[in-house]
């Protein structure tokens, strides 16, 4: 009696060899049943490196398993001594890095939330050397411009997506509210909606019509959902996300004192098109805000009418100075230790939780 | 005096002593700005250890390290030294402005071939607020020849402002420069937005200058550096909740801190900022906190736990401290009450030995 791979996720984990196999499987295997889920993170290092070092640390007292050719198949093993019934689903995914673009994609068909145990694992041990780059709106813009181009406008279409925005109402105990819109709209008009109600967008779900549909998901946090097509999702969306993540790891890259010339750090600010902070409360919200960054630490030395903070990450022991100096900007000047990582968590977190803004190289103006 | 009266007079100290850092900044920042081409790259110093001749008035043969020291051209340099409040005993205080005599003076340890500098102007930094009282005790010593400066000495004060943006406004409040058009600028006050000195590169870094800071700040600036400080291994383990110790000496720490929090040097001139005394006194009130340990071996040293805290660590420092003030204040007035108590005193005479 022959073997049978009888589940997609049987027939996806058995890829072997080279990408063109997992292609060919992840085509066979995604649809919306089955979607495939994945991540892209930055890194310098050789995945290599990265694997070899994932294999000799654990978290959580479980440890990494890693094939030794690309792409490669990690699995987060289970606990040896588990004493629940069902066995638990061991989260597992392929990882690979292209020869020319710092970005290391991660490819599962598992649930997301399977999939984030071992990715958020993978974090915890690989940090400071990766970093998690976060995407704004106009970089989600970007990518979909860049998508139209070769295949039009009218073939691609907004299905679903959240976006945040302020809440104006003053009575309001919220500052932020999240919307999800379940719509058909061509990209050009929910980009424009945006605009117009200064919001900024948490997740999208692109639909590609035409003789080759293609649909799935992206994120901010540079996540991803495959539900249709996977590898001209991949060669049309991913690539150009993986294009910005890279770009934008080497803006965040290198401003700390002890990696800038002459120990000087490389300051950066996240600027607005409104005075948001020429109401001093604001201020406080700002605070509230960048407090409750989870594993950090802000000690505010002045609150009002200026700001000045310290933030620590506990995260790698990145530090920065944040200072709010005029009405229309938050200026973040990186101390001895500032990693590429953490200045992108910053600033998404800012970006997401109090107002999207325009990070940039701080120029004094 | 309330444990609430001692954390707003430490949050003042604190306050106090960032505005002064900031003023120091500021005026760096304009010595150091060309009108034309922006920032110039000359060397400026937060503390620097200089020689005095023995030609000097006040101490002559000697080591002073003034606050600031900037030398926007190779033959001119400016001493700067800050006092945001003189005392409000006026024999003090006279005698503190006499000691800036000091710096006028054939000083070595310039950054220039032979630590020399032809020409260098005298520049006294204080608030604004006390800047007119503190020009009138100057020019009344000044007519009783009590004070004197054979080179160029100013008084220039500083306010924080704000309208839209934050500011650091500084003023020629008397005397004079070498630098006439610098002179110029500061005598209609000069304004530079506080982002600009925050950002600025050269010294985006320094917190420190050669007065001790605050308690709580210090605190604050140790705990950040031994953050900074975690290797690889230990912020894995420290991401996996594992408490991680580190060991510093008094003088590794002190070093430590120098490096992150003032301008680095060359070692022969580096001031010793911050100074040993404070360091030691920030790890001991850690080991009250309960954060660090005194290590039996080696003696001197410190182990301290890295864990992972939350909230604002400086209100936590600022209450801590404030609320040992109050039980060190508490305690002396008891012990001073009993000194007085008549009965104990009678007690004391009978049972004495």
């Amino acid at each position: 009696m022959t073997e049978e791979k009888n589940t997609p996720g049987d027939l996806f984990f058995s890829a072997k060899g080279n990408l063109d196999a997992l292609f060919n499987v992840a085509s066979q295997v995604c649809s919306n049943a089955n979607p495939l889920s994945g991540c892209l993170f930055s890194t310098e290092q050789p995945l290599d490196e990265s694997l070899t070092y994932l294999k000799e640390h654990r978290i959580s007292k479980r440890r990494f398993a890693a094939s030794t050719t690309s792409p490669h198949l990690v699995t987060y093993k289970r606990k040896k001594d588990s004493s629940t019934s069902e066995p638990e689903e061991e989260p597992k995914c392929y990882l690979w890095k292209p020869a020319d673009i710092p970005v290391v994609y991660a490819l599962t068909c598992q649930h997301r939330d399977v999939f984030s145990s071992l990715s958020d694992a993978m974090y915890r041990v690989l940090l400071p050397g990766i970093s998690r780059i976060h995407l704004r709106t106009v970089e989600f813009l970007e990518a979909l411009n860049d998508l139209s181009s070769g295949f039009g406008e009218d073939q691609l279409r907004i299905r679903e997506y959240v976006a945040r925005s302020l809440i104006e109402d003053e009575n309001s105990h919220k500052q932020v509210e999240t919307n999800r819109q379940w719509t058909d709209k061509d990209y050009p008009a929910v980009f424009d909606e945006l605009r117009q109600k200064r919001a900024w967008l948490s997740t999208i779900r692109i639909e590609l019509r035409g003789s080759q549909p293609m649909s799935g998901r992206i994120g901010r946090d540079s996540t991803f959902v495959c539900h249709e097509n996977f590898p001209l999702f991949f060669r049309t969306i991913l690539s150009r996300i993986a294009g910005i993540v890279a770009r934008r790891r080497g803006f965040y890259d290198k401003r700390d004192r002890q990696s800038g010339p002459d120990r000087g750090p490389r300051p950066i600010e996240i600027t607005y098109d409104q005075e948001v902070f020429a109401d001093k409360q604001q201020h406080g919200r700002l605070i509230r805000v960048i407090t409750s960054l989870p594993n950090a630490s802000f000690a505010v030395f002045h609150g009002n009418p200026y700001l000045h903070g310290t933030l620590v990450d506990y995260t790698d022991g990145s530090s920065y100075d944040i200072w709010i100096a005029t009405a229309t900007s938050i200026l973040i000047v990186p101390k001895a230790r500032a990693t590429s990582h953490s200045l992108s968590r910053l600033c998404n977190h800012i970006c997401d939780r109090f107002e999207e803004g325009d990070v940039r190289e701080y120029h004094g103006q | 005096m309330t444990v609430e009266d001692i954390i707003r007079r430490l949050r003042k100290d604190c306050d106090d002593y960032c505005d002064t850092v900031l003023a120091l900044k500021a005026f760096a920042h304009e010595m150091l700005w060309d009108d034309g081409t922006g920032s110039v790259d000359c060397p400026a110093f937060f503390g620097r250890s200089m020689a005095t001749s023995s030609a000097n008035r006040i101490s002559p043969d000697n080591t002073v390290t003034p606050d600031l020291i900037v030398q926007p051209k190779p033959q001119y340099g400016i001493v700067a030294e800050a006092k945001i409040a003189l005392s409000g005993d006026p024999k003090k205080r006279t005698r503190k402005l006499q000691a800036l005599q000091k710096y006028d003076d054939d000083l070595t340890g310039w950054k220039t071939a032979d630590e020399k500098m032809k020409l260098h102007d005298v520049v006294l930094l204080c608030h604004n607020f006390h800047g007119t009282e503190v020009c009138d005790q100057l020019r009344d010593l000044q007519g009783k020849a009590e004070i004197t400066f054979d080179r160029k000495f100013a008084v220039v004060s500083f306010i924080r402002g704000q309208q839209t943006e934050t500011w650091m406004s500084l003023a020629l409040e008397m005397g004079d420069l070498s630098d006439t058009a610098k002179k110029e600028k500061l005598r209609k006050r000069l304004q530079i937005r506080l982002d600009h000195i925050a950002a600025n590169p050269k010294f985006a870094s320094v917190e420190l200058y050669d007065h001790p800071p605050p308690l709580p700040m210090l605190m604050h600036f140790i705990e950040q550096t031994v953050v900074n400080d975690l290797d690889p291994s230990e912020l894995l383990r420290h991401r996996q909740r594992q408490p991680v110790l580190k060991t510093y000496s008094i003088d590794d720490m002190r070093d430590r801190l120098a490096t992150s929090f003032a301008l680095p040097q060359d070692k022969s001139r580096t001031p010793k900022i911050p100074k040993r005394a404070s360091v030691k006194e920030a790890l001991e009130a850690f080991v009250a906190l309960g954060w660090a340990q005194r290590a039996s071996e080696p003696k001197g040293y410190y182990l301290y736990t890295v864990k992972k805290r939350h909230g604002n660590l400086f209100e936590r420092f600022i209450t801590f401290v404030a609320k040992q003030q109050f039980e060190a204040r508490q305690a002396e007035e008891e012990a001073a009450k009993k000194e007085q108590d008549p009965n104990a005193m009678v007690q004391k005479r009978l049972f004495a030995p």
